[in-house]
């Protein structure tokens, strides 16, 4: 039986956004939802997420605005389905820094958070470059390092110099180096608690945005297709995704990726937040399911 | 952690590629000679604005025990560099209306406050571990409370360039789209 409850929490989205941002290459072929997610994985005692969304205050108000990023919700009213309050959430898993996976810092107070070493040196490196570097801070928000700060001086923040196995029992970060970013990394939930396990779930953070980076669009002769945006390597990333099928066992079904749509064309869901969805990706032996209770 | 030699600030001083032109974004109610004095001042904006981010991201590599060895100091050179050409922008600027006035004042303090953060980072190899530990904290904090105070004043100092996230450039692309 699943020792975590895994599902997916919807917080806002962009409506329209282009498929070639999502499929690297695929210019000129429309649009498609993006939604903004982070992933909460709950324990018989113990409450942990994958990324944290962006706040909307300061320079996350801004982005939602001009970017027009719709219907954003804060994390009291993601996480209330379930009963819980940001303050409950007690491990952060930190795929990358990216303002979206990481601007929200502020919003969860009791929370310890982990992040590969590379990713936090790597953009301070990209910070001390000129101007004519400035693509390399796209998705960043500066802030978020005196943030950080503020959470490394109170020992709430971690960071993992390579792989970090049982950072909670039964859960692995892996970094997926020079690929979406520097030091993205995905997590792995072995839910029977043994390795390997016959039981792994992977959540991808932006290494897979959706479906589509896992199989091309082509369920009857996969592919890995990488994302639309890449710091470092799409080759790097190709074989990260390889890397986090063969976690699962091989089953691509069991890589979740960081902002797809159609999440709950393949999984249980519900409305969430009002306009935003829950997907349960799998349910823990001393949990009820939050579809089935809805 | 890889660290380019070759990305000091002075090899890449083409005005062509410098900071946005201020005069483009100034507001309805702002006077000739605010316009003059946000061109005279805006370059050591963005040089406060840099050696902030070095200053704060030095702070964080300490707290989280990065393997650093060379970088670190080239951070804290390349912040008192970038601090020497704020100090020359930011004192030399001639603010004559009220509102200027008030916007030098807290360009100054954001400077003098970062001055004395770089003075810590040049002297102390461990900051966290070292005893001026909490004055370093306090000064970059201090500095940067006075930065956001900046763009609310005069039009043209923002802390954050949104214009580079892959968002923005969906954006526009969709306008385009659009159109």
């Amino acid at each position: 039986m699943a020792d975590y409850s895994i599902h997916v929490l919807e917080y806002c989205y962009i409506a329209e956004h282009p498929k070639s941002a999502v499929m690297y290459g695929h210019h000129n072929m429309g649009t498609l939802k993006l939604p903004f997610c982070y992933v909460l994985i709950r324990g018989s005692d113990t409450v942990a997420l994958v990324d944290v969304g962006h706040n909307n205050a300061d320079y996350g108000a801004v982005l939602t605005r001009d970017y027009k990023i719709q219907n954003w919700r804060g994390p009291a009213e993601v996480l209330a389905p379930f009963g819980l309050t940001p303050e409950d959430v007690q491990h952060v898993f930190i795929s990358h820094a990216h303002f979206d996976h990481m601007g929200g810092l502020a919003l969860f107070p009791n929370a310890t958070f982990y992040i590969q070493e590379r990713e936090l040196s790597n953009w301070i490196w990209t910070m001390s470059l000129d101007r004519r570097f400035r693509w390399l801070m796209g998705a960043m928000d500066t802030a978020d390092v005196l943030r950080a700060v503020d959470l490394a001086r109170n020992g709430r923040l971690v960071s993992a110099k390579g792989a970090m196995e049982n950072v909670i029992p039964g859960i692995d970060l892996i970094p997926a180096y020079d690929t979406h970013t520097a030091g993205s990394q995905y997590v792995v939930v072995r839910n029977d608690g043994k390795s390997p396990s016959n039981d792994a779930w992977v959540l991808a953070g932006d290494l897979i945005y959706q479906f589509d980076n896992l199989d091309g669009g082509d369920a009857a002769d996969p592919y890995y297709h990488p994302v639309g945006l890449a710091n470092g390597s799409q080759e790097k990333m190709v074989f990260a995704i390889h890397e986090m099928v063969e976690a699962t066992g091989g089953d691509r079904a069991r890589v979740i990726p960081g902002h797809e749509h159609r999440l709950n064309e393949r999984f249980p869901s519900r409305q969430g937040a009002p306009g935003l969805q829950v997907v349960e990706i799998c349910v823990a032996s001393h949990h009820d399911s939050i579809v089935n209770a809805a | 952690m890889r660290f380019l030699d070759s990305s000091d600030r002075n090899s890449f001083s083409a005005r062509p590629d410098g900071p946005p032109d201020v005069a483009t974004c100034i507001r309805p109610d702002t006077t000739d000679s605010d316009v003059d004095y946000a061109l005279e001042v805006n370059r050591g904006f963005e040089a406060l604005k840099y050696a902030a981010a070095l200053l704060t991201g030095t702070l964080l590599l300490d707290l989280t025990g990065s393997d650093r060895t060379v970088q670190d100091r080239a951070l804290a050179d390349k912040a008192c560099d970038a601090l020497t050409e704020a100090r020359d922008a930011v004192l030399s600027a001639r603010p004559r209306s009220i509102n200027a006035r008030h916007h030098n004042y807290h360009l100054r303090a954001a400077l003098e406050h970062l001055v004395a953060a770089a003075d810590i980072a040049s002297h102390r190899a461990e900051l966290i571990a070292g005893p001026d530990a909490d004055t370093i904290y306090a000064a970059i904090y201090a500095a940067w409370d006075e930065l956001k105070k900046l763009d609310g004043l005069m039009a043209g100092f923002q802390m954050v360039d949104l214009t580079q996230s892959c968002c923005a450039f969906h954006a526009r692309q969709m306008t385009r789209l659009a159109q």
